[in-house]
């Protein structure tokens, strides 16, 4: 025997004997949280910028949560929100910094599908949970990583929905449009799949520059192709001046139909004005109105996500409760792999419907609805269709 | 391609193309014109841009609110543009009096430098005051259309293209027949000799900086009303894209700054007819680079020689 | 001396260019109705006391009166408005303006616009080349028309002084005697002048008094009858520009 095999066969011998002793086994490590102090619940959300209205609103949603919570076992908790950009590196940051920050159990985010991807493996390396209540690219469930799962839906789900109705309302010719990030590019293109699948025709598709505001030249040459609808994956942003200018260039008898990112009361509706008139985009069924009364008392009109992240820190909190164990000094032990297997096998009814998950960290029996702006007693709102 | 054969195609783009041409005319003209007089480029120009579109949008907010705009719509616009000429043209006299004057006859790379801090710390402080969230322009009037058949015009594109080209007709002609815009032609040319015609060259400086920012804000107001979303970071791309349409007619050139942002503004509206819409900002980009490559001078621009 | 106080008087004054003493202690008085001429070799620092008494350059020591007002902290333009007008070396007219643009500047301190239009009028009677030409952008000229703007623009401030710096340089001798001609009649006419002038030959002709600066000193200051006599300034001065 070479002195290193040694080495390594007495390290072997220690670990196997040893190990059944250490008194909080956890095969990831655990969490400690020293007598008399809170409960960290890290969150990654867009607090300046563009999209700001949509990542307070999830904040205000999750801080909804942990006051409604009040405390765990003791501790009291703590939101401890960071501005994720929406976009991968600030996020990635973010993560770095709460996965090492001892009191951290966990985080409600990202909110961006394109911050949550690379934040996911720094929370999967230190195998920190995390629960997005808003991104929902398709790959984000597919890359088996076990410490992620969302409230929200998948894309999977909003794409076939979205290209089911329109394909339902005869819309078969139609242009997509997307913001080339993680989020808009992979559901516009899904999207536009789904309408081939189901013998629709995609005529063009074209990327948009985030931060761009003057679209009238592409829409232009959209316009001699004369399509049916134009779908656009996004946020409302630019999802709101692709409508206005589609009205402005002449494009006033195609539809206009996009995703989650446009359905925000302040963002599309209030920034469109007449022109967000009779615009669809998809989201979740209705949260709660009992919720939505009580978070509107507190916060003003809510936009998109917040219920979504209400139920993400909520899950977290329960998941944190179960998996917690008191010591006689009165601190808290957590085991990571219990904190995550308790998240796995929530079966809990929030705000927004049943939640459970499935192998990947996906809602199951998450369904999309259709929405329709309408201008009805003078009041422009979002209005749910049967479909 | 068949995009071209296609007259309404054509017409379309070159409404686009006017509209937002008219836009990087208006604030390109604040590059040339300081250039002209001082040979440096005021960098923090599309800050002066972004405030202004941020006093217009602070007056309209304000007729909104206290529903001054609900009777009087039109009153309401001009005072914003008002407001917001008044806003860019003080911010660009303290700039000038604050930023530049004091390093005049410094190196030339040192008002270079203290612009583009003059412009990090002004989109700071308006990140300060909005909490770096996007605003939105009161919509005030509503968007109509001038239908002409099988194309039309809205009343925004109709306003912002005869706008602009009445302050650039109205810029041309102080300049040109004014005793104020005949001095700002005589410093431009000869700052010295200017002085020993009894022009106080400082006032000259500061008129010239006030008249930019003034025009800029115009930019901005027309800006909030066409796109309706304004924030702190707004003036940047817009800023280097009217540079670049200065570059384009020669920067210095009054007529090549106008010029070159009605070429700019075409030039991206017909662009995408031929390259993806994701690569729009590519075309005013490449377009700079070959203009400083094979014609430094400009559209306009006279090869730089020594006078006679 | 005679006359009592003069219309321009500078008391010893010393200018640096960075740490170059350029001027080191030069006094001199202009009278109302002279015609003063400053020669001296190239670099002699001829033009240096013209741009101090123009405010262009900043005087370190003494003094500079106009009018029994000091003026040597005034910027450029307000010495203008006090009545000095300078047509500078190399005539520095403005080359983009059109002709009567660069007159309009001339009188950039003055509003009573019905005698700016009298007064173009006066100095396209000195100067018809000028008239013909009004419309035409300044650069286009010859350099001896350019020379004759220069000059009318400064008369367009009426100064009671007026400051030439060089006005034959690079001109056709034909051309220099037109100048001078008028130079003369402006005098005529009521205009103080100080004139500095390498060409010390036509200078005399119409100067009544001179000095001689060398290297920043003024070495010789007397009536022109007697300095053509001086050995030295026929010597240095005028014996080149007999042949």
């Amino acid at each position: 025997m070479t002195k290193k095999t040694q080495i390594i066969v007495l390290l072997a011998f220690f670990c196997l004997v040893l190990g059944p002793f250490s008194v909080h086994a956890d095969e990831w490590g655990t969490i400690t949280i020293p007598a008399g102090k809170p409960i960290k619940i890290g969150m990654g959300t867009m607090l300046t910028g563009d999209y700001a209205s949509l990542g307070i609103d999830i904040k205000h949603g999750a801080e909804m949560a942990v006051l409604d919570h009040g405390s765990i076992l003791g501790h009291s908790l703590v939101l401890q929100a960071e501005d994720d950009g929406c976009s991968g590196p600030p996020s990635v940051a973010i993560a770095e910094k709460l996965c090492n920050d001892p009191s951290v159990v966990g985080l409600v985010g990202y909110m961006c599908s394109g911050g949550s991807k690379p934040a996911s493996d720094i929370h999967d390396k230190y195998k920190v949970v995390m629960v997005s209540p808003s991104s929902t690219a398709l790959e984000l469930t597919a890359r088996g990583i076990p410490i992620f799962f969302r409230t929200c839906w998948n894309d999977r789900i909003q794409a076939e929905r979205a290209a089911a109705f329109a394909i339902k309302r005869g819309w078969t010719s139609v242009v997509v449009l997307h913001d080339k990030s993680d989020y808009g590019q992979s559901l516009a293109e899904d999207f536009g799949k789904n309408i081939e699948k189901r013998g629709g025709k995609v005529l063009a598709s074209e990327g948009l520059t985030r931060g761009d505001k003057d679209f009238s030249p592409v829409l232009t040459k959209i316009k001699p192709l004369r399509p049916k609808l134009i779908y656009f994956g996004g946020m409302a942003a630019e999802g709101v001046l692709v409508a206005r200018q589609m009205k402005r260039v002449g494009l006033r008898k195609t539809h206009f139909m996009s995703d989650d990112g446009c359905y925000t009361e302040k963002d599309f509706i209030q920034a469109g004005g007449k022109a967000s008139n009779g615009c669809y985009v998809t989201y979740a069924k209705e949260p709660d109105p009992v919720w939505v009364k009580r978070f509107e008392a507190k916060y003003g009109p809510r936009q998109t996500f917040s219920p979504q992240a209400y139920d993400a820190a909520t899950i977290l909190m329960r998941a944190v409760e179960k998996a917690a164990k008191k010591q006689p000094d009165g601190s808290l032990i957590i085991g990571k792999k219990a904190l995550r297997d308790a998240i796995a096998a929530t079966a809990y009814d929030g705000i927004t419907g049943r939640i459970a998950f499935d192998a990947h960290g996906d809602r199951t029996g998450s369904v999309v609805k259709i929405y329709k702006v309408v201008d009805e007693n003078g009041k422009r709102f979002f209005k749910q269709l049967e479909f | 391609m068949s995009y071209l054969l296609n007259p309404q195609v054509i017409i379309d783009q070159i409404i686009n193309g006017l509209t937002i041409g008219g836009i990087y005319a208006l604030i390109a003209l604040g590059y040339t014109l300081v250039y002209g007089i001082l040979f440096m480029i005021n960098f923090a120009h599309g800050e002066i841009f972004m405030f202004g579109s941020f006093g217009g949008f602070a007056a309209l907010t304000y007729f909104v609110n206290s529903g001054f705009s609900d009777t009087h719509p039109g009153l309401s616009i001009v005072a914003a543009f008002l407001a917001a000429m008044v806003v860019s043209a003080i911010l660009g006299a303290l700039l000038e009096r604050i930023a530049y004057r004091p390093l005049r006859n410094a190196p030339r790379l040192a008002p270079l430098i203290s612009a583009i801090g003059a412009s990090i710390f002004l989109q700071n402080v308006m990140m300060l005051i909005i909490k770096a969230r996007m605003q939105v322009y009161p919509d005030i009037i509503q968007e109509e259309f001038l239908e002409f058949g099988w194309f039309s015009i809205s009343y925004f594109q109709l306003f912002i293209i005869s706008g602009s080209v009445l302050l650039m007709v109205g810029l041309y002609l102080f300049i040109q027949k004014t005793k104020t815009g005949k001095a700002m032609r005589a410093v431009a040319e000869d700052r010295d000799a200017a002085s020993l015609m009894g022009i106080d060259v400082n006032r000259i400086i500061l008129i010239t900086f006030v008249i930019g920012s003034a025009l800029a804000a115009a930019a901005g107001v027309m800006v909030g009303i066409y796109y309706t979303q304004i924030d702190h970071m707004m003036g940047f791309i817009p800023g280097i894209k009217a540079f670049t349409a200065a570059v384009l007619g020669g920067i210095g050139n009054v007529p090549g700054a106008m010029l070159g942002g009605y070429f700019l503004g075409l030039a991206e509206a017909f662009g995408v007819l031929f390259m993806p819409a994701e690569y729009k900002d590519v075309i005013a980009f490449g377009l700079l680079v070959l203009v400083l490559i094979f014609r430094p001078s400009g559209i306009l621009g006279e090869v730089v020689s020594e006078r006679a | 001396m005679n006359k009592g106080q003069g219309l321009l008087t500078v008391r010893d004054i010393h200018i640096y260019y960075g740490n170059i003493h350029a001027i080191k202690g030069i006094s001199l008085v202009v009278r109302k109705g002279e015609i003063v001429t400053l020669i001296g070799s190239n670099g002699a620092g001829k033009t240096t006391v013209l741009n101090a008494v123009s405010g262009v350059l900043k005087t370190r020591q003494g003094s500079i009166d106009f009018e029994g007002t000091r003026i040597n902290r005034l910027s450029p333009h307000s010495i203008v408005r006090m009545g000095i007008s300078q047509v500078p070396e190399g005539r520095k007219i403005f080359s983009r303006l059109t002709v009567t643009e660069n007159l309009e500047m001339g009188a950039f301190i003055r509003n009573d616009i019905k005698e700016i239009v009298k007064d173009m009028e006066g100095v396209f009677e000195l100067f018809p080349r000028l008239r013909e030409r009004r419309g035409q952008i300044a650069g286009t000229l010859s350099g001896g028309e350019q020379q004759m703007l220069a000059t009318a623009r400064a008369l367009m401030a009426r100064p009671q002084l007026l400051l030439l710096d060089e006005p034959s340089m690079g001109l056709a001798p034909l051309l220099v005697e037109t100048i001078f001609d008028t130079i003369q009649r402006i005098s005529e006419e009521g205009t103080t002048i100080l004139l500095v002038e390498q060409n010390a030959l036509m200078a005399f002709v119409i100067a009544t008094r001179g000095y001689v600066i060398q290297t920043g000193r003024i070495a010789l200051e007397d009536k022109i009858e007697n300095l053509s006599k001086n050995e030295m300034v026929r010597d240095l001065y005028l014996g080149g520009d007999l042949d």
